[in-house]
């Protein structure tokens, strides 16, 4: 395809994101939640839980525009069916979207995890959190570090995803001393910007995943050690409880996305059609009384339903 | 439900035609649902291709062109056409059709009467994902081959998908393990019962590996009590749900599967080279129960049928248990040639991660053999590689070891630095037991290294008698002899 032709896509791709902000209806309440994740320190991580088509999607790009506005750093993390995210390409992606000068520590170790063999780690940082120091990449043969000053120091991931074989390195062990060492990252890129992480269609992450992303990733976030830190998760998953947090729930909020309603619909048919030649008033609304009990309010149903409807006006 | 009559007639009936629509096309038993919605959404030429992009999960330009067999002019007007639908998730280099419509899209595509054409554009998105292999070891391409290569030929498509999971397992790739495993239970409503107990039993043997013991059993019970099952299937099924139940202390259930599946191999002969797992498998239980000659026989036998009949079978972990099994027998001899096997067998598959564990009981069989500096080795060698492995636990269980050799070879600072290095490893992994263990070994070791007597020997120094004690027992002893000679001598008198 010619770079005339990719531009031209992706500025109709751009133009669908600006049009579907503008189009945004209800989820206030979900949205003042947000605000409140994001300006106070009680609720440092919040869950929205929907079953599909439910506006999770629509819901994640007001919050990020909301992160743009403030001119918040932030990472946007989606599960697809086809990708495999697990905790190594999860923390290699949120290194590349916040920017990969503060994960220098991280990078180097990963490269040292999964590589040829000869890489030799490059940098020697003792990580330093809640809970004491840590040693990492023990066993290592440092070569130049360069401790406690990273300046000036460009380090590319290989991204190799093949855990080499001939350092004796559990999993474990290494998904532990890897996360350790991207939260060491996120604590000095936090101190500068408040920090946003988005991760969305959680349902389509692998137990493994799900189980580190609350138990190691998101810990230090709840726990206050990361307080410039905030992450918000969307997907179909249930919002954790009790049995699976303990008392840390309480700093959990979570939002259920709930079906729209009949005004809701009206005012989003009036935003889809503003402009156009669009249905009057009285027609809008018998129109999104119909649509409130055939689609049961579900917001990919009604968008469909309105196009439908749009496309069709006067047919048989 | 209808529109209002004070609605201009036109508007009335465009809203009580999309009620209608809406309500067939969602209808239970409305199999040509998805093709009405579409054909009337974008028109019925753009509708057939927007159906098509249902069945990749995410497509760009390039291979919109492909599956519609169309030009790249012609796919870029469409694609923005397509772009701009709401039923489209707009991706950083692709589109995907929102889930909500993919479900119903992607049961239409199944039912039999688009097999013909489902087929045929399976067969395009093989050819489109055929492609070398990644070099960085992730192949997006790989696990897209494999999906639409079930869509036209099944038994490939499953053969591919063992492959690619078995060497995602190997490389420990888990959430690679669950994503191949969804992406084929798209399949479902055209599975053979066979392949879902197939899927079943990968599900339990990852929960397995991911130590989900509670999470693997359903799985592996499912595939058990599956009579359409492959009996080899079945078999394996029941050795991992006794590895489980065994792992969650449910022995005696750990048992009865273990000796299920010896039945169903004793019935089939072409099992017979799963029969060491279950030996293997047994002979745990019984040394976990202190049936030591038993778990040592069956351990044996194990070791003799994994040896003869499958060249895959763990061996060194065999070799391993049986060691262990030796040395409660104090057979020193027969458990050192187990673990220098077990150590041979894990240095030819490269496994360096378990030789730590192997070189630590190699160590133990020196201790018991009064072999100190041999086990002085064994333990350094087990120490260098849990050190590297970063295994807080095993690395402070084999201090506390080589303290042990070190102090019987004269080295008392050596013993103590270890004993207090160990002391510090528990507490750190949080081990209060090890903890307390080399705590004692430390002030042991540091009360010889001081001169000063054991404290335990000045304990039981304190507990024993005083003399002036020892005195008053002789002297009491004494008066109680007097007492009886009077009583005896009285007696002989009256009688006399």
């Amino acid at each position: 395809m010619s770079e005339i032709a990719e531009g031209r896509l992706e500025r109709i791709k751009r133009e669908k994101r600006e049009r579907l902000l503008g189009q945004f209806v209800d989820r206030s309440a979900e949205m003042a939640l947000f605000e409140q994740v994001l300006d106070g320190d009680d609720l440092p991580v919040m869950v929205v839980s929907a079953g599909t088509g439910m506006g999770k999607s629509a819901l994640l790009m007001r919050m990020v525009h909301e992160c743009a506005l403030r001119h918040l750093a932030k990472a946007e993390l989606e599960w697809t069916s086809v990708d495999v995210l697990d905790y190594v390409a999860t923390l290699r992606r949120l290194r590349d979207a916040l920017g990969v000068d503060p994960f220098l520590g991280f990078t180097d170790l990963v490269n040292y995890y999964y590589s040829e063999t000869d890489y030799q780690p490059k940098l020697e940082i003792n990580i330093s959190l809640k809970g004491g120091s840590i040693e990492t990449a023990a066993g290592a043969q440092i070569s130049g570090s360069t401790v406690g000053d990273i300046a000036g120091i460009v380090l590319r991931d290989n991204n190799f995803t093949i855990p080499r074989s001939d350092i004796t390195v559990p999993d474990e062990v290494r998904r532990e001393r890897l996360t350790q060492r991207f939260l060491e990252g996120l604590g000095t890129l936090s101190r500068q910007d408040k920090v946003v992480l988005f991760f969305n269609a959680t349902e389509k992450m692998s137990e493994l995943t799900y189980q580190w992303l609350w138990g190691q990733l998101l810990r230090p976030v709840i726990d206050g050690a990361l307080p410039r830190v905030r992450a918000v998760l969307l997907g179909q998953r249930a919002a954790p409880q009790r049995t699976d947090l303990g008392d840390r729930v309480e700093l959990v909020a979570c939002a259920a996305l709930k079906p729209l309603e009949v005004d809701d619909i009206d005012a989003f048919i009036a935003k889809r059609t503003a402009g156009a030649t669009g249905p009057g008033a009285e027609t809008r609304r018998e129109l999104a009384k119909m649509l409130a009990v055939v689609t049961q309010g579900r917001p990919a149903d009604v968008a469909s339903a309105v196009e439908l409807y749009l496309a069709n006006r006067g047919a048989p | 439900m209808t529109a209002s009559a004070a609605l201009p007639a036109g508007d009335t009936a465009s809203i009580e035609s999309l009620r209608r629509l809406l309500e067939s096309a969602s209808a239970p038993a409305a199999a040509e649902g998805p093709v009405l919605l579409t054909d009337r959404l974008v028109g019925p030429v753009v509708g057939d291709l927007l159906r098509c992009c249902a069945v990749p999960h995410e497509f760009d330009c390039a291979l919109l062109a492909w599956i519609g067999g169309i030009g790249p002019g012609e796919a870029e007007a469409r694609y923005a056409q397509l772009t701009e639908l709401s039923m489209m998730q707009v991706g950083r280099t692709s589109l995907s059709v929102h889930e909500r419509w993919r479900e119903s899209l992607w049961r239409w595509w199944l039912a039999d009467a688009q097999r013909g054409r489902f087929v045929a554009l399976s067969e395009r998105l093989v050819e489109w994902f055929t492609r070398p292999a990644s070099p960085t070891g992730e192949d997006p391409a790989a696990r897209r081959r494999m999906f639409h290569l079930l869509g036209c030929r099944r038994d490939e498509g499953m053969a591919e998908f063992e492959r690619l999971f078995r060497t995602a397992r190997h490389r420990r790739r888990f959430s690679e393990c669950s994503l191949l495993l969804r992406l084929v239970h798209e399949y479902n409503p055209v599975l053979a019962q066979r392949e879902r107990a197939l899927l079943s039993y990968h599900e339990g043997k990852i929960a397995i590996d991911t130590r989900e013991w509670e999470r693997a059993l359903p799985k592996l019970q499912a595939v058990v009590g599956d009579v359409q099952a492959d009996t080899h299937l079945r078999i394996n099924a029941e050795v991992r749900m006794g590895h489980a139940l065994r792992q969650l202390q449910q022995v005696d259930a750990a048992r009865a599967a273990l000796e299920h599946a010896l039945a169903r191999i004793d019935a089939d002969p072409t099992a017979e080279r799963s029969r060491w797992r279950v030996f293997y498998e047994l002979g745990e239980i019984e040394r976990d129960l202190g049936q030591v000659d038993r778990a040592a026989a069956t351990l044996s036998q194990a070791l003799a049928r994994a040896q003869e009949h499958d060249d895959d079978a763990d061996v060194a972990g065999v070799h391993n248990s049986l060691g262990t099994v030796q040395l409660r027998l104090r057979d020193t001899d027969a458990a050192a040639e187990s673990f220098q096997a077990s150590l041979e067998a894990l240095r030819r598959r490269g496994d360096m991660l378990r030789q730590g564990t192997v070189l630590n009981n190699l160590g133990l069989t020196q201790l018991e053999r009064c072999d100190w500096a041999a086990a002085a080795q064994a333990f350094g060698a087990s120490l260098e590689i849990k050190r590297t492995a970063g295994d807080l636990l095993g690395q402070a269980t084999t201090l506390l070891n080589l303290s042990r050799a070190q102090a019987a070879q004269g080295d008392a600072a050596g013993a103590l630095d270890s004993a207090v290095e160990a002391q510090a490893l528990f507490d750190r992994g949080g081990d209060p037991r090890g903890a307390a263990l080399a705590r004692q070994a430390r002030e042991r070791l540091a009360s010889r290294q001081a001169g000063v007597e054991p404290s335990a020997a000045a304990d039981r120094r304190e507990k024993r008698l005083p003399w002036w004690a020892w005195v008053l027992i002789v002297l009491g002893l004494l008066l109680l002899a007097v007492l009886m000679f009077s009583v005896y001598l009285s007696g002989s008198i009256r009688g006399a």
